[in-house]
C-alpha cells in the first residue's frame, strides 16, 4: 500500500485534496460570496415556473424600467423571502406555503420593489400584483399558466 | 500515467507580465462604475460580519476605485504578489458581496473572486524566502510605489480626461454593442501601454528586476488560476448531480424547458417586444429526449473534466475553446451572458498571454528583461 502510495505524485494528491477541499467547502456555505453551490438548473424536471409584476388588473409591467431589478432577480428575491418563511410556516417547499405567508411575502416584495423604484425616482402604480406563470411540459406539448401569486387589488 | 497528469508549465516572465496585465484589465473592466445598494437585506459572506453599505455613496465608491487601481497596478507590476494578491482579492470581493447581499445572489462574478483567491494562496505558498537582492531603500520602496501611484493616477487621468469623453460621444451614433467595444479596446490600449511604461520604469533597477516572482512562481499562477476555474464548474456539477439524485444527464432534455423560462424572463424585464418570442431548438430538445442528452450531457462532462486540463498547454486549449462555444451557445439560446466566465477561459485554458508571449518574444531585444528565464 505505502508503495503504491509513493508512486502518486505529491502534485497529484495536492490538486485533488485541494478540489475536495474547494468543492466541500463551497457545497457547506452556499451562498456565501465568493463561495457558491451555483444551484442553478441542478433539477431538471417538466415544471418551471417565473415571476413577473403587473398591474392589479393583471396587466405587465417593465419592472426592471421602474425598479431596476430583472424578472429572474424578482424571482430570487420572492423565493429568498419565502425560504425564510419555511420554518415558521412547518412546511418544506415553498409551494406548500400557507396563502397568509404567500400574502406576507408579496407584500414584503412589493415593499422592497418601491422602495427600489424610489431611489430611482420612479413611481410604479398604486396597485399591483406579483403574476405566476408555470411552463409545462406534457404529453409532447409545451404549455403556459399564468396566475396570481399576490395582488394588491381589493 | 498518473504522474503525466498536471505538469508545471514553462511559464516565462512575458507570459507572466502579460497574465498580469490582462487579468488586471478584465478586473477593472467588469468592476461596477457605481453601486446603489444602499441596504444589504441578505448578508452574504463578508456582509455578515461588515456593513458595506458605506459603497453605495458616490464618493465613498470613488475612493474605493482609487484603491483598486493602485492596487491593480502594484499586482502588474509584480511586486509583493505575497501581499498585493491577497488585498487585490479583499478589494474585489467587497462591491460583489454588498451585490449578492440583496436577496438575488448573482454568479457572475465569483470566477474571477475565487481565481483571485487561488492565485493569492499560490503567491503565498510560493513567495522567495531567501535574502532579497542588495538594493537600497530608494530601491526597495520608494520608486516601486512611485511607479505605481503614477500608473494608477495616469489610468485614472485618462478614464476622467476630456479625450475619453470625446471619444465617447464619437461612438455614440454606433450600436451599442460596437460602442462598448470600442471603448473597452481603447481603455485596454491605454492600461496596456501604462502597464508597459510601469515595467520600463521599474526594470531601469536591476535589483527590482530580481524581485520579480520566479519561474516556479509564475507557473503556480498560471494552475491556480486554472485550479479555481475548474473548480467552480466542478462544483456545478456536484450540485446538479446532488439536487437531481443523479438524474441530471437523463432529465438533462428539460433543461429545454428554461430557454422558454429565461426568454420569458428578458421579455417581463422590459417588456421589449422583440423579445417575445419561442426560443429556438426547444421543441426538437423536447421531442429528441436522447439528442437532448447527448447535447447537455457534453457540457456536463466538460465542467467534469476541466481540472485535467491544469498545467496544460495544449488540452487547456482545446477545453477552453469549448468552454467559450459552450457559453456562446447557451447565450444564444437562453439570453444569458457569461462575459466573466469566458474572460476567465481565455485567459487561463485558451491561455492567450502565452500564445501572446509566442509572438512577442520573437520581436523582442535579446537584453530584454522580459525574456524567459526558463
Amino acid at each position: 500500500m505505502r508503495q503504491l502510495l509513493s508512486m502518486i505524485p505529491p502534485r497529484f494528491i495536492l490538486i485533488f485534496g485541494c478540489m475536495t477541499l474547494l468543492c466541500s467547502v463551497s457545497l457547506a456555505v452556499k451562498e456565501n460570496y465568493p463561495f457558491s453551490h451555483f444551484p442553478m438548473y441542478g433539477d431538471p424536471n417538466p415544471e418551471r415556473y417565473l415571476f413577473w409584476l403587473a398591474t392589479a388588473d393583471g396587466e405587465p409591467l417593465p419592472v426592471r424600467n421602474y425598479t431596476g431589478k430583472s424578472s429572474a432577480q424578482l424571482g430570487k428575491i420572492l423565493r429568498t423571502y419565502a425560504d425564510k418563511k419555511l420554518k415558521e410556516a412547518g412546511v418544506r417547499r415553498r409551494d406548500d406555503l400557507p396563502a397568509e405567508y404567500k400574502e406576507t411575502v408579496g407584500k414584503e416584495l412589493l415593499t422592497f420593489l418601491r422602495q427600489e423604484a424610489a431611489s430611482l425616482k420612479q413611481t410604479l402604480p398604486d396597485k399591483l400584483a406579483i403574476m405566476r406563470t408555470d411552463i409545462r411540459y406534457e404529453d409532447g406539448h409545451t404549455t403556459e399558466t399564468a396566475s396570481v401569486y399576490y395582488s394588491e387589488a381589493p | 500515467m498518473i504522474s503525466r497528469l498536471f505538469p508545471i508549465p514553462d511559464v516565462s516572465r512575458l507570459e507572466a507580465f502579460l497574465l498580469r496585465v490582462l487579468l488586471a484589465f478584465t478586473l477593472i473592466h467588469f468592476l461596477p462604475p457605481a453601486l446603489n445598494q444602499t441596504t444589504q437585506a441578505v448578508p452574504v459572506g463578508l456582509a455578515h460580519w461588515f456593513d458595506l453599505t458605506w459603497m453605495a455613496d458616490s464618493s465613498n465608491y470613488q475612493a474605493f476605485r482609487g484603491i483598486f487601481y493602485v492596487a491593480i497596478f502594484a499586482y502588474v507590476s509584480g511586486l509583493w504578489l505575497s501581499v498585493v494578491l491577497p488585498v487585490l482579492t479583499l478589494l474585489h470581493l467587497l462591491p460583489y458581496t454588498l451585490i449578492n447581499s440583496q436577496g438575488h445572489p448573482h454568479h457572475g462574478y465569483q470566477v474571477l473572486s475565487l481565481t483571485l483567491l487561488g492565485l493569492s494562496i499560490a503567491a503565498i505558498c510560493t513567495r522567495t524566502r531567501g535574502p532579497s537582492p542588495a538594493s537600497g531603500t530608494l530601491s526597495k520602496w520608494f520608486l516601486p510605489i512611485v511607479g505605481i501611484l503614477a500608473a494608477a493616477r495616469l489610468f485614472r487621468y485618462w478614464l476622467d480626461s476630456s479625450a475619453n469623453a470625446a471619444l465617447a460621444r464619437m461612438v455614440a451614433d454606433l450600436e451599442p454593442v460596437n460602442a462598448l467595444r470600442v471603448l473597452t479596446m481603447t481603455t485596454l490600449l491605454v492600461f496596456v501601454t501604462i502597464s508597459v511604461l510601469l515595467h520600463l520604469f521599474l526594470s531601469r533597477d536591476p535589483a527590482l528586476s530580481k524581485r520579480q516572482p520566479s519561474a516556479l512562481a509564475n507557473a503556480w499562477q498560471l494552475m491556480a488560476g486554472q485550479f479555481m476555474i475548474a473548480g467552480s464548474y466542478l462544483i456545478s456539477v456536484c450540485s446538479k448531480m446532488i439536487k437531481s439524485g443523479g438524474e441530471w444527464i437523463m432529465n438533462s432534455h428539460y433543461v429545454a424547458l428554461d430557454f422558454v423560462k429565461t426568454t420569458r424572463q428578458s421579455y417581463y424585464s422590459t417588456l421589449d417586444p422583440t423579445l417575445q418570442y419561442d426560443p429556438p431548438g426547444v421543441k426538437i430538445l423536447l421531442e429528441n429526449e436522447w439528442l437532448a442528452r447527448a447535447f447537455f450531457s457534453g457540457g456536463l462532462v466538460l465542467e467534469a473534466v476541466l481540472i485535467f486540463a491544469i498545467g496544460t498547454r495544449r488540452v487547456a486549449l482545446v477545453f477552453g475553446i469549448l468552454l467559450i462555444l459552450m457559453h456562446r451557445t447557451i447565450m444564444e439560446l437562453m439570453t444569458l451572458t457569461f462575459h466573466t466566465n469566458e474572460a476567465a477561459a481565455l485567459l487561463f485554458y485558451v491561455n492567450l498571454p502565452f500564445l501572446l508571449a509566442c509572438i512577442v518574444q520573437k520581436w523582442l531585444p535579446p537584453h530584454n528583461s522580459l525574456k524567459p528565464q526558463l
